[in-house]
């Protein structure tokens, strides 16, 4: 008997947060054009609110929709019910558990700010528990299996799981410091490739693999026919999971990282177009002849232009690639449009596929209005075009504009302001398609909701087959990929060693050999008051709007400063390197701006700056600092590597941070700001004063006693 | 806590690791698509049909006989 209430969990989970993630998208895309929209509350600011859109959307809204359609698929191509119904149901309610606790922890500014692994420790390692819960009730559903070759949807299946768990295990190794603060082990220009390598891993191994699985099970499924060639699923797969683990790297181009490994990443990801488009052409192709069913469900054209858009998707991905594509691209909302088409495209119609296709069939019933369910295919493409095209358009704009240089040899666009104020009509557009779009899952849920009404929930359903016998009979003994798909364990154990060589080959030479991350011998690590005020620039999250890595370009050292080095980051744990320029690069802002000036942009950025979209950041004139914490984050910072005298943090750090933060309020003075020194704004001026000076200092020699 | 040591301070011979990587990757593939090449049509058929012959009830409105002209490698 199959297991139809956890698929109708999963389900309604999946529409529930799909809305939610969405809303907090439309809610930060307005915040870029009506900055007011931050209701100067710091929870809800755009930085603190980013990640939860991004969160709810990746592991909420397709997290939920892959764990639909698995437990979906799995059970009927295996045909046996899930390993256990015990732990189905602990994998449902502990996913829903660390979504909202992300949904709790995220506005709170309890974040690593480490892209799309913001959630800190205590979640990180719910989210190892429960993925494995996952993993043992996948294998052991594919070990009672009466199949006995597993369906190549299964092997996308086992290489996300895999994946995903070491993936998370890898990029989340961090030293806890309080309740809902780590630090990460890695620093700078290490932890930046660890977390690309996982970043554009999940991109591969959550939002794509499994998604290919969902395809190969539900396109073939609602258009009644088998999948186009089976022997190209097969070589698709393998050269998929080997070569997406490569790329990562294409997220640093032109930034401190190493080049062989910039090389690597881009190499790869050229290469990665066949395997990709292996997948999108098996797909369309298996709808030969069946092409007229498109016309008539709206499953199928949901479905078509989700693999459409996937070969769009991995065109474009491999293109920005490029170093040349990529130095335009890159920092600008050409990337956001990129990402849009995949996640809008891919991921969002295949969900709408899967729950148009399940809904009827789980409540026995049709669906209440294929009307509606068109409707809602236009809407939604129409608002993934009204999404995808401004930005493509911004992204361009913004790029050149940062490029641009007059005939004198100056930058022609001198104030970052100006290029801000030139996209915003962009915006504005972009937000109208993300209105669209949700308009789009309204009609869906409410569709979906009266078709459940109209039916008869089918709790379990029936499953006719007789169990494995003993594979051994004469003659035809089975080999390659035939043998393969009969040994779930050695499938397992290959798919590992396909994916860990990529990784391996990339991340060890970052962490033994010296000369890949040149040290800086005037670089020091951060002072007490700064690692508070770096801290505080993590919590806010204004990684969202602000880089922290200037290229090699003369547009950049022009309107930044020196290019960033990747010994002037050794001490940065986590990174904070950033992938985004809604603001300026910060990299250099150290010494630019006196004391005043900051204390006064953070109260109210449009007051120094007009036209900035900034939110006020008030709360951090009035908040005080967190000091009786300064000891663990001190002593946490040690156990990783930062070279802090032992003894530091009792006593003479907290004087260290007195003497700088007084000087900080006698410069504020004279700039005609009275404030206190245990207020957080001081460790911020501290920290952004701070950022890219070292380079400009003499050596010192150290005081006596320090351990450096 | 671990500290992660830097244990050589540069790295020779990278040549020779990316002839031995190329040559490697390049086997690998190849043996894949012999491997591929050599598979048997009724295996293949049976494999691509796995999907579609689930005698689960509860079908609304869909019809559940395979088009035998859909034959294709």
């Amino acid at each position: 008997m199959y297991d139809n209430r956890i698929v109708r969990a999963f389900a309604i989970a999946t529409v529930v947060w799909g809305l939610v993630g969405m809303a907090a998208g439309l809610l930060v895309a307005t915040q870029l054009f009506w900055p007011a929209a931050n209701l100067n509350l710091q929870f809800i600011t755009f930085g603190r609110v980013r990640p939860v859109h991004t969160n709810a959307v990746i592991f909420a809204f397709v997290g939920n929709g892959m764990f639909m359609g698995i437990y979906y698929s799995l059970q009927r191509l295996c045909k046996a019910r899930m390993f256990s119904d015990a732990l189905s149901w602990i994998n449902f309610w502990g996913w829903q558990a660390i979504i909202v606790a992300a949904a709790i922890t995220l506005p709170l500014g309890y974040t690593s700010s480490k892209e799309y692994a913001e959630l800190e420790w205590p979640i990180d390692i719910a989210i190892a528990v429960v993925w494995v819960i996952f993993c043992v009730n996948l294998f052991g559903t594919i070990l009672k299996r009466r199949e006995r070759h597993m369906y190549v949807s299964i092997w996308f299946y086992i290489a996300t799981a895999l994946t995903v768990a070491v993936l998370h295990i890898v990029n989340s190794m961090e030293v806890p410091v309080t309740m809902w603060k780590s630090y990460s082990m890695y620093a700078g220009v290490q932890d930046a490739l660890v977390q690309w390598w996982y970043g554009h891993n999940a991109v591969a191994f959550f939002l794509t693999t499994p998604y290919l699985g969902l395809m190969y099970y539900f396109l073939p499924k609602a258009a009644n026919r088998p999948v186009f060639s089976y022997r190209l699923s097969i070589i698709h797969f393998w050269a998929l999971i080997f070569i997406y683990i490569w790329a990562g790297p294409h997220h640093l181009l032109y930034t401190a990282l190493p080049d062989w490994a910039q090389s690597l990443g881009t190499v790869f990801s050229i290469m990665l177009i066949a395997p990709s488009w292996g997948g999108m052409l098996n797909g369309l192709l298996t709808l030969r002849g069946a092409w007229d069913k498109v016309r008539q469900d709206p499953m199928l054209k949901f479905m078509v232009v989700a693999v459409t858009a996937y070969g769009m998707a991995t065109l474009e991905g491999p293109t920005l690639a490029l170093k040349s594509v990529n130095a335009l691209a890159h920092y600008t909302n050409w990337i956001v449009a990129h990402v849009h088409t995949g996640a809008l495209g891919w991921n969002g119609f295949l969900t709408f596929s899967m729950l148009y296709y399940l809904f009827p069939r789980l409540y026995n019933t049709k669906l209440w209005s294929t009307k509606l369910a068109n409707y809602h295919f236009w809407i939604a493409l129409l608002g993934m075009v009204f999404y995808v095209v401004p930005l493509y358009v911004a992204g361009v704009t913004e790029g050149l504009m940062w490029k641009q240089f007059n005939k004198d040899g100056f930058l022609q666009y001198p104030n970052f302001l100006e290029v801000v104020q030139s996209i915003l009509p962009m915006y504005m557009l972009r937000a109208v398609g993300g209105t669209l779009y949700i308009s789009g899952v309204v009609l869906m849920a409410f569709n979906l909701y009266k078709t459940a009404k109209s039916g008869q929930f089918v709790p379990d359903q029936e499953a006719q087959a007789a169990p494995l016998t003993r594979e051994g009979a004469a003659g035809d003994r089975p080999w390659g990929h035939r043998w393969l798909e009969a040994k779930p364990l050695t499938f397992t154990v290959l798919t590992v060693v396909a994916v860990l060589v990529g990784g391996l080959v990339e991340v060890i030479p970052m962490w033994l050999v010296k000369q890949n991350v040149p040290t800086i011998a005037s670089v020091k690590p951060w002072t007490p008051l700064e690692v508070l005020g770096r801290d505080i620039y993590i919590r806010e999250g204004c990684l969202g709007c602000h880089s922290q890595m200037i290229r090699p370009f003369r547009s950049e050292t022009e309107r930044y400063g020196e290019y960033s080095k990747a010994g002037e980051f050794v001490f940065d744990h986590p990174f904070t390197w950033g992938s985004k320029r809604i603001g300026p690069d910060l990299h250099r802002i150290g010494g630019k701006y006196p004391d005043a000036w900051h204390y006064n942009h953070m109260d109210d950025p449009r007051s120094v700056s007009p036209g900035s979209i900034m939110p006020s950041y008030s709360w951090l004139l009035t908040q005080k600092l967190d000091l009786p914490s300064l000891p663990a984050r001190l002593k946490a910072l040690r156990s990783v590597g930062v070279p802090y005298p032992d003894g530091f943090e009792n006593g003479p750090a907290q004087k260290d941070l007195e003497a700088q933060a007084a000087k900080i309020v006698l410069n504020l003075k004279v700039g005609l700001v009275t404030a206190s020194t245990n207020r957080e704004i001081i460790a911020v001026i501290g920290y952004l004063q701070r950022l890219g000076t070292d380079i400009k200092a003499t050596p010192v020699a150290p005081p006596p006693g320090a351990a450096n | 806590m671990i500290e992660i040591k830097n244990v050589l301070h540069s790295i020779d011979g990278t040549s020779l690791y990316g002839l031995i990587s190329i040559l490697l990757f390049f086997g690998l593939f190849l043996g894949l698509v012999v491997w591929i090449i050599r598979l048997k049509k009724p295996y293949l058929n049976k494999m691509r049909e796995l999907p579609l012959d689930d005698e689960s009830a509860a079908k609304p409105g869909v019809e559940q006989t395979p088009n035998p002209e859909d034959r294709h490698d």
